[in-house]
């Protein structure tokens, strides 16, 4: 005969198993678990195809690690190229910054912990000359001030080291290109893209009342930030056609001579 | 039912209860942790994860795994303020296992942070973020998919 306060804990123990269950989950869609208003009410950063069937999966690690198998295993051989027949060639897309006959830009170093604030390139062929008065931005005082007082630094994997926005500059290409600048002197072109909102390019922008156009026609206002990067605006009341470089530190204008 | 056989069904319930209550307490779970992470592989498949650890120290944020073993370490920088919420680009990636790293190459991502003392909104979206909470999105160059989201079990 069993005594009923055993009873009592055989009962307990049914009910315990379940919610013990191991915390790592497969194969469902359901994000977070039992996460109220977990995964999927976050906003989509990057928008995603839809779940496919699940194919031939890598093997998994143990339970309760990160499966990030996929992405740690050794990259594939590239693959022999194959005799196809004769096709017309695709369309290339256009690497952020291009130069004639060689293509330096669209890479970028995997390892790289730190950005310059302006590459070599930055400026194209007036690059050292932007030497003239800054242009007062009266919207802020002090170093970093329009940061929170934080320094802004560039990310390397992002056109313009993110300063126009969470431009990948993997696939940059697909984007579509906001005009161009040529720098004819050293054999480069400059793409340009549209400026995200809620970035500090966009307001810098608005700061200085500036409205953003396709680069390529004279008279306008060229625009050169971080990492190479070029954006294009119509002249404003206080900013007049010509090359200005970003200084980041102090969020102003500053003319080239 | 013969008393016997109910006696041995019984005992096995025992048996069990008892190493569900050892295994609980044996179990290496970040139990105080709250953080919880998506993976959408390259095929569709996912997985997720509660009890993830998160840890921000400067602008390098540490997610530790259920089991303690993987530490994914996920480094930004071009951090902005849209709204009252730190908005920063990761750029870099790295898996530590079992004394090892690997490095995962990141395509983009986004890490909010809420330093606040209050609830914030993300930039264009009515999704709320807590104080001293974090969402992250990343999407790996081989076509993985990360969300993470949590509050912060410490910050340095």
């Amino acid at each position: 005969m069993i005594a009923p306060t055993l009873r009592i804990a055989l009962a307990i123990a049914l009910a315990a198993i379940p919610i013990c269950a191991t915390a790592q989950r497969h194969g469902g869609a359901g994000g977070g678990g039992g996460r109220g208003g977990g995964m999927h009410s976050a906003p989509a950063a990057v928008s995603r195809p839809a779940p496919a069937p699940a194919a031939a999966r890598p093997a998994g690690p143990p339970a309760g690690s990160f499966n990030f198998n996929h992405d740690i295993a050794p990259a594939p051989a590239p693959a022999r190229p194959a005799p196809a027949p004769p096709r017309p060639a695709p369309v290339a897309q256009r690497p952020p910054m291009t130069q004639h006959g060689a293509a330096p830009g669209g890479s970028h170093d995997v390892a790289y912990h730190r950005a310059p604030v302006t590459s070599s390139a930055t400026g194209g062929a007036l690059r050292g000359h932007f030497n003239g008065h800054p242009i007062e931005n009266t919207h802020w005082h002090g170093n970093w001030a329009w940061n929170h007082g934080a320094p802004w630094n560039p990310a390397p994997i992002y056109w313009g080291g993110g300063f126009w926005g969470d431009f990948a500059v993997a696939t940059i290409g697909a984007l579509g290109i906001f005009g161009a600048i040529d720098d004819s002197q050293d054999g480069y072109e400059f793409d340009s893209y549209q400026v995200q909102p809620d970035t500090p390019g966009a307001d810098l922008l608005a700061d200085y009342d500036l409205q953003q156009v396709p680069c390529g026609p004279p008279g306008l206002v060229d625009i050169w930030g971080p990492d190479g990067s070029v954006i294009c605006a119509n002249p404003s009341g206080d900013v007049g056609p010509g090359d200005y470089e970003v200084d980041p530190e102090t969020f102003t204008l500053v003319p080239a001579t | 039912m013969p008393r016997e056989y109910a006696i041995m069904i019984s005992f096995h319930r025992y048996v069990a209860f008892v190493g569900t209550i050892a295994a609980s307490l044996l179990a290496p779970l970040n139990a105080s942790a709250s953080g919880a992470v998506n993976v959408q592989q390259f095929d569709g498949s996912t997985q997720s994860y509660e009890h993830v650890g998160m840890k921000l120290v400067g602008l390098t944020l540490f997610l530790s795994s259920p089991n303690h073993k993987d530490v994914l370490e996920i480094v930004t920088d071009a951090c902005s303020y849209p709204g009252g919420v730190q908005r920063c680009l990761p750029y870099k990636t790295t898996l530590r296992r079992n004394g090892r790293t690997h490095a995962i190459e990141l395509e983009r991502g986004s890490v909010f942070v809420n330093m606040t003392s209050d609830i914030e909104h993300l930039p264009h979206s009515s999704q709320i973020l807590a104080p001293q909470h974090v969402i992250v999105h990343l999407h790996t160059v081989r076509g993985t998919y990360i969300d993470a989201q949590g509050a912060l079990d410490g910050v340095k």
